[in-house]
């Protein structure tokens, strides 16, 4: 078979070709075969919006020569072409899908130059294994593709990609390689973690998106020197195109976040089809996106309760999906559709003509699938387009690809100026009506022929009876099939087509009768047309973009007015010296209070608020929440110092936990790492902003930074399992001393590098340390673990530290001590009371449960009395959540210290109990100088409550944040009513287009959830076990005692350790 | 509480092998009832539709004597020596605090393995009795005694049928003494009637098929006891099966003088619901929905079958994210004003039920009337468990078994000033009051104390 060539390759294209270096002498003859083509009286849509026809395209070479209304065959540049008919057929510049993940084989662990993490792998190249599998290519080329942008598909710094064309590899080796059209086009990053089993970092978001910054920076460093060693790092360029894949929006804009902190222009996201969740953040950061046509199936809305567990968001996205691709392009993102990441039982065209009647512009389509790719990928020079001197890449087909209604045919594609063919032209010379007649016997039947169905039609009215024949084929003009005869037997039929349009045939039985006959065509059938019009009356109305925040749930259309309100009429905590005051009001002007008292409120034009039985409290702060960073991973699990990491890069502004909140008076929160590590992740303290697009929208300006620091169970491993037992510490003896190690390697890379002053310093540590000016030895190069270390001693960041016993609550106090730093919070700190005349010495205070105890072995001694004891004894504490269920009544908590100091006898007043959930955190936070009491001049982050905060009967009705009034029960009831409005007519709908067919299983992601484990491919009973609890927390959160150590299957724990 | 599946499936699959700790309380049982008390001044809220202010409740040998209005029972009493009369003006009387879905004295600190008694291996086992390991020297039951939780039912978990329910009072030397009812009803976990929609379990086309296998499952274990009781009946010598005799206390029919034990049946879901309430009323069995998140979707099916349904817990999420936010807060009220028999349970771990009446609370402050409240966490409790003769309201010939608190009972403010298990008057302190007042003491001995700001 060596140098057989397919029929269709010889009759068409043969290529001649400049003599390829790397390509063998041929082994035999040396073909030579001209390479021509001239396609004749085409519709030739030259780019999107410019269509030409009829035109002529002239190929030569395997390139466009001429694209023009005439080419006259036989002359000049035409001379030799082989002239092929193209008329009625539309031409279109083959399609390129910018994306296409490919295997490329993994450096060897530990070669020179590789990096320690299996997942960095800058050096690979996608051009370095099979490149496009053949396999891969005619799939693509099945679809319309011709050109493909391949990447390495796995890891966080994945290599370079290259755009490779999609045609069929030839035969012969002497005629070369398929062409690479651009063999460094693209360098790939993905959010890749490792699987949550293996226990190796990074097993988180935040940890990904860490050692990309480490990368970044070191790749940067190296490439400011000169090098002769070995790096991979040395393949990271900063101008490079750099495509982050992305499985949900949130990852698409932490890529954005990450290219904005190195001031990469040069990206681009390969989407996951759900953008259109998050239209406005993807719009401000404005990066061009491949969009993946994956539309979820419609809700299986069929029964009471399947209707009533549908979410609205599963609903909306039904309706929105398909119109994703055209979302994007409206704001002016550039836009290349993917064949990839379809789901199974999904088809490429099927989805881009949703995508066409749900609004999507046919010349926006084409340029999705031509010249947005070719540009994003720079070989717009070659591809693209049908113009000279590009590439001969064309698809050829029946009618307009675009037009839904033309049910159109992609016949053939021009690769590299080689035909593919994919299909026949359909054939209809059989297609009709026919008489047809037995001259021998007088016999006349009607015969209706519609591609290969034929029925014979007898009598008419009640008496009709019909015949369908079996086992039809049609070949250019000859026909046969089997047809049951009058006898019950299957005769045999066979007939040709004549010159003058007469069929004449023969029928054989098994009983040999031969009975030649002759058919006529009467005219075309009737019902062609009925079908059409059925078809068109399924398109739709386009539907308009989702806008505000966040899809789908109490979405806030436009952020509300910072405007001036007067609150009248109320009883104030003030949480300051004013105390509480009766019948008072509050001003508030531009995001700020401007006023607060209880003699006659001023005259000042303001939306006036009756608060007449209300009282008005400081927005509430939780100094510990895990609020919505479930879905990128609360823990970073791998190693056991992870300051690099940052809680930041987690959160979630759309998680419907927020709003829940906010509807419990919450205004600020500390969010955390989890505790599975002795030094976790920086945290991040956010402000409520419901309706906010992006996590940075919640930040809170300005706030004192933190980290996570956690001690005891969790970090030593104790209720992971018996097979955790090689991670140090194992012991509280080893968490003591790896946080010293630590602190040690801190301060002297923090005086290294001036993070600390060298300044005289109190702390042990320092009176050890040669004298300032005295150092030697240069500065280490920048390590963002170290860095974020150094900041604690300097001053510039709190540690929160999950603790439990007072023996390791007083060892970090001692550390703290010769480091000469003050810790922020001990959070849980249940045992402070133990030791609370030392913590105070140490710490802002303690962040602490209420009354949580009894679910494991470390927490035996935790009382409810413990916030009162602290308060007694001058320890200033708060009580925070840890949960996203009891952040929604934090009032009550406070109603809790007062209760049991009550009982003890402690004396605390109401204000002092509301205390722990404002202005305790405000100042744990370091905060309140913005936020924790109401006076002039303080943010304006104020909850309104139905009675006495402190009781457990009262209910939030109105919050503020910054001024601007984010709940209340009046706007909760306008949402309320426009989320049910919307599911009856959702659910309307997909009750109108009929139940889905059985077995349609949805592989559509649900929302937009990261599954941690998407690459394992066998699952244990124990994993799902586990998953399921995890998708219980992305859903819900945290509970109260199951972050981390009742609930779960215990070494599995590594992503939601905490309390 | 909350996922019990989840919950059930990890705790089956966790292997961990824990060093034992043993929570263990030093508070002594309280010595019965010696003499009559008489509770004078405070506002008495019966859970029997009355509220009575500078009231009078007395009590002797366990039992409720008068009640009534201070000013109009006290002069006709004639008091004698051993009467003893406990000033309690500017206090709240009501029952005590019932927590009717519970797993207190069966688990200690969850995270222990060793600590966890309450699901039994296999699936179906009716046989197992939720008293039988209650630890009297529990930590936690004092702790929640402290906050007025005086009766909880004791529930295993696990399983198509974890076991029965035994329903305790949180004081006593023995089990023994702690039970008040052994055998208070059987509990049957609903098998799931729609295939997760979570991402995570594997879709399979015989979903459809196991469900309706599970349910076949319950219909024969109901039919073979049915079947068991008659042969049994006519042939005493039949061979005993324990499973089986376990489950003849809930079948209908029952010999004359004792009355037909409910089904506690944990179900949330609306098609649960709906599938589990028909199923019981199929087979004559007396159904009680247990979790309900979705029961205000089936009020008529609920009411016209006479089906009660034990809320547990408010303080869970709403079912869908676009759901009203306050959804479960709400719960209670909606099904109270549809007219549905029901309380409320806590949904809280062992260590947390002390937390029980903040859940009733919560669903005051969210359209629920304060009465209705304490209803739902005192008398209506009693009738579903099955106690309502003897307990859950504070009426004559009840159990004396009732609190005395600072504020409304429902009030996180409050705390108990007294508390009474049939008459017997509770130590309201508790490893956790005890190691208040040790570090106290320190903070006294070392002189800090805040510094006045």
């Amino acid at each position: 078979m060596n140098n057989v060539y397919p029929l269709a390759l010889m009759l068409s294209a043969g290529v001649t070709l400049a003599a390829d270096p790397l390509a063998p002498r041929p082994n035999g003859m040396q073909p030579s075969h001209p390479s021509r083509i001239l396609l004749d009286n085409a519709t030739v849509h030259i780019s999107p919006g410019n269509t030409l026809g009829p035109a002529d395209i002239l190929l030569d070479n395997g390139r466009i020569v001429r694209v023009a209304g005439v080419i006259e065959p036989g002359q000049g540049p035409a001379a030799g072409a082989k002239v092929v008919d193209a008329e009625g057929l539309h031409v279109y510049a083959g399609f390129i899908d910018a994306y296409v993940p490919v295997d490329t084989p993994a450096p060897t662990a530990g070669a020179p130059g590789t990096h320690w993490s299996a997942l960095i792998t800058p050096q690979r190249d996608a051009l370095a294994g099979d490149g496009l599998p053949e396999s891969d290519a005619k799939k693509l080329r099945a679809l319309g593709f011709t050109a493909a942008g391949i990447a390495p598909s796995s890891g966080v710094f994945r290599g370079s990609g290259a755009v490779v064309s999609a045609a069929e590899p030839h035969d012969d080796p002497s005629l070369g390689h398929l062409p690479v059209y651009h063999a460094d086009a693209s360098e790939h990053l993905g959010f890749e973690t490792s699987h949550w089993s293996s226990g190796n970092y990074p097993t988180s978001h935040m940890g990904v998106v860490a050692m990309m910054r480490q990368s970044f920076i070191d790749a940067e460093r190296r490439a400011g020197t000169s090098n002769t060693d070995a790096s991979c790092l040395d393949h990271i360029d900063p101008d490079a195109l750099m495509i982050y894949d992305s499985v949900n929006p949130l990852e698409a804009m932490l890529a954005d976040k990450v290219a904005r902190e190195f001031g990469h222009n040069n990206v681009a996201i390969v989407g996951s089809g759900n953008e259109f969740k998050r239209l406005e953040a993807l719009d401000t950061a404005g990066r061009a996106v491949i969009v993946p046509l994956v539309f979820p199936k419609a809700p299986d809305v069929f029964s009471v309760g399947s209707a009533d567990a549908t979410s609205l968001d599963d609903l909306m996205s039904w309706e929105h999906a398909p119109s994703n691709a055209r979302y994007l392009i409206e704001r002016g993102i550039p836009v290349s559709i993917t064949s990839s990441k379809l789901p199974k039982s999904q088809k490429f065209w099927d989805n881009l003509e949703k995508a066409i009647d749900a609004g999507l512009p046919a010349d926006d389509a084409l340029a999705a699938l031509t010249t947005a790719p070719a540009q994003l990928l720079g070989v717009s020079e070659q591809l693209g387009t049908i113009e000279q001197g590009k590439v001969a890449n064309l698809i050829i087909a029946s009618d307009d690809l675009f037009d839904t209604q033309a049910d159109a045919t992609i016949l053939s594609l021009y690769i590299d100026g080689r035909r593919h063919h994919l299909a026949d032209p359909e054939d209809t010379r059989f297609d009709g009506a026919w008489t047809v007649d037995v001259v021998s016997i007088d016999y006349r039947s009607r015969m209706e022929i519609q591609g290969e169905s034929i029925t014979f039609i007898e009598g008419t009215g009640e008496n009709e009876t019909t015949n369908t024949a079996r086992k039809v084929k049609i070949n250019e003009n000859s026909l046969s099939f089997v047809v049951e005869s009058a006898a019950g037997d299957d005769a045999i039929a066979s007939a040709k087509l004549g010159p003058d349009g007469v069929l004449r045939g023969t029928t054989i039985t098994p009983h040999q009768t031969i009975v030649e006959w002759t058919a006529i065509k009467d005219g075309p059938l009737e019902s062609n047309e009925q079908d059409k019009e059925d078809s068109q009356s399924e398109s739709t109305e386009p539907t308009n973009a989702p806008s505000g925040a966040p899809f789908a749930n109490y979405t806030v259309a436009e952020l509300p007015e910072q405007g001036v309100f007067l609150l009248t009429n109320a009883t104030v905590w003030t949480q300051s010296d004013e105390g509480i005051l009766e019948n008072a009001w509050v001003l508030v002007n531009n995001g700020k209070i401007t006023g607060v008292g209880n003699q006659g409120f001023p005259r000042i034009a303001a939306t006036m608020i009756d608060c007449t039985g209300k009282h008005i409290t400081p927005g509430l702060i939780d100094a510990h929440s895990h609020t919505s960073l479930f879905r990128l991973g609360v823990n970073e699990s791998g190693q056991a110092v992870t300051s690099e990491v940052r809680i930041a890069d987690s959160i979630d502004p759309a998680h419907i936990n927020w709003y829940r909140q906010l509807a419990g008076g919450v205004t600020s929160a500390l969010m955390l790492h989890g505790s599975a590590n002795p030094i976790g992740g920086q945290s991040q303290t956010v402000k409520v902003r419901w309706g906010s697009h992006k996590p940075e929208d919640m930040h809170f300006e300005g706030a004192a930074t933190g980290i996570k620091f956690a001690l005891g169970e969790n970090v030593k491993q104790s209720n992971w399992g018996d097979d955790r037992t090689t991670r140090y510490p194992q012991t509280r003896l080893g968490v003591e001393t790896i946080m010293r190690d630590r602190f040690t390697k801190a301060a002297e890379y923090g005086l290294a590098h001036g993070i600390i002053k060298d300044t005289p310093r109190s702390g042990s540590f320092f009176s050890t340390q040669p004298p300032a000016g005295s150092r030697t030895g240069g500065t280490p190069p920048r390590d963002l673990e170290l860095e974020a270390l150094a900041q604690i001693i300097a001053g510039d960041r709190l540690i929160h530290c999950h603790s439990y016993r007072q023996d390791e609550i007083l060892m970090l106090c001692r550390i703290a001590e010769d480091f000469g730093f003050t810790i922020g919070t001990f959070q849980h700190g249940l045992e402070t009371y133990k030791v609370a005349e030392i913590v105070r010495e140490h710490a802002i205070g303690a962040s602490m449960f209420s009354d949580w105890w009894a679910f494991k072995v470390e927490v035996q001694d935790a009382i409810p009395y413990a916030g009162p004891i602290n308060f007694e004894a001058g320890l200033m504490t708060s009580f925070n959540s840890d949960s996203d269920d009891l952040a929604r009544r934090m009032n009550a908590e406070a109603g809790k210290a007062l209760r049991y100091a009550l009982e003890s006898g402690i004396e605390m007043s109401p204000q002092d109990a509301l205390d722990f959930v404002t202005l305790n955190p405000a100042k744990q936070l370091r905060i309140d100088s913005r936020v924790g009491s109401i006076e002039p001049g303080k943010d304006a982050d104020l909850a309104v409550w139905s009675g006495n905060p402190l009781s457990s009967m009262s209910r939030c009705e109105r919050t503020f944040v910054d001024g601007r009034q984010l709940f209340s029960l009046e706007q909760d009831q306008q949402h309320r009513e426009r989320m049910r409005a919307e599911r009856a007519r959702l659910i309307a709908r997909v009750l109108e287009k009929g139940k889905p067919e059985p077995g349609d299983a949805d592989e559509t992601e649900p929302d937009d959830l990261v599954d941690p484990g998407a690459r394992t491919t066998r699952r244990s009973l124990l994993a799902q076990a586990y998953e399921r609890a995890l998708q219980e927390h992305i859903e819900h959160g945290t509970q109260p005692g199951d972050c981390g150590c009742n609930l779960l299957p215990r070494h599995l724990l590594g992503l939601e350790l905490d309390n | 509480m909350k996922h019990p599946a989840t919950i059930a499936a990890a705790l089956a699959l966790t292997t961990a092998a824990l060093t034992p700790a043993f929570g263990q309380d030093l508070t002594h049982p309280a010595p019965p009832q010696e003499n009559t008390i008489f509770l004078v001044g405070a506002t008495l809220h019966t859970a029997a539709g009355q509220i009575i202010e500078n009231s009078v409740v007395s009590f002797a040998e366990g039992k409720i004597g008068i009640v009534g209005a201070a000013d109009e029972v006290m002069p006709r009493i004639l008091l004698t020596d051993d009467t003893e009369i406990i000033d309690v003006s500017g206090h709240h009387i009501s029952p005590g605090f019932i927590g009717s879905v519970t797993r207190l004295g069966l688990t200690e600190m969850a995270a222990v393995r060793a600590q966890r008694d309450f699901n039994e291996v296999g699936d179906a086992t009716p046989e197992v009795r939720g008293y039988v390991a209650v630890n009297p020297d529990s930590a936690l039951i004092p702790v929640a005694r402290t906050n007025g939780v005086l009766t909880v039912g004791v529930f295993p978990t696990g399983g198509l049928i974890p076991g029965r329910a035994s329903v305790i009072r949180m004081d006593g030397w023995t089990t023994e003494d702690h039970a008040i009812d052994r055998d208070a009803g059987v509990i049957i976990n609903w098998p799931r009637m729609r295939p997760s929609r979570n991402r995570f379990d594997q879709p399979s086309n015989d979903a459809e098929e196991r469900i309706q296998e599970r349910i076949a499952q319950l219909d024969a274990w109901i039919d073979n006891a049915s079947a068991y009781r008659e042969l049994r009946a006519a042939d005493p010598s039949t061979p005993a099966d324990l499973r089986l005799e376990s489950l003849t206390t809930v079948l209908p029919a029952q010999p004359r003088g004792q009355h037909q034990n409910p089904v506690f049946i944990n179900a949330d879901d609306y098609d649960q619901i709906v599938a589990a309430t028909n199923w019981a009323a199929g087979h004559d069995l007396n159904a009680v929905i247990v979790g309900g998140r979705d029961a205000a979707m089936c009020t008529d099916l609920l009411k016209s079958t006479d089906t009660a349904v034990i809320v547990t817990g408010v303080h869970r999420f709403p079912k869908r994210a676009d759901s009203d936010y306050d959804d479960a807060f709400t719960l209670p009220a909606r099904l109270e004003a549809a007219g549905v028999r029901w309380c409320l349970a806590s949904g809280a771990e062992a260590g947390h039920e002390r937390n029980l009446p903040d859940n009733a609370a919560m669903a005051v402050a969210h359209g629920l009337s304060p009465d209705a409240g304490l209803e739902a966490i005192t008398a209506h409790a009693a009738d579903i468990l099955g106690m309502g003769d003897e307990l859950g309201t504070v009426e004559p010939g009840k159990r004396a078994t009732l609190i005395v608190t600072t504020g409304h009972p429902l009030e996180i403010t409050s705390s108990l000033a007294h508390a009474f298990i049939d008459g017997r008057k509770v130590d309201l302190t508790n490893k956790q009051t005890k190691l208040r007042d040790k570090y106290r003491e320190k903070y006294d001995r070392l002189g800090i104390k805040r510094e006045e700001d």
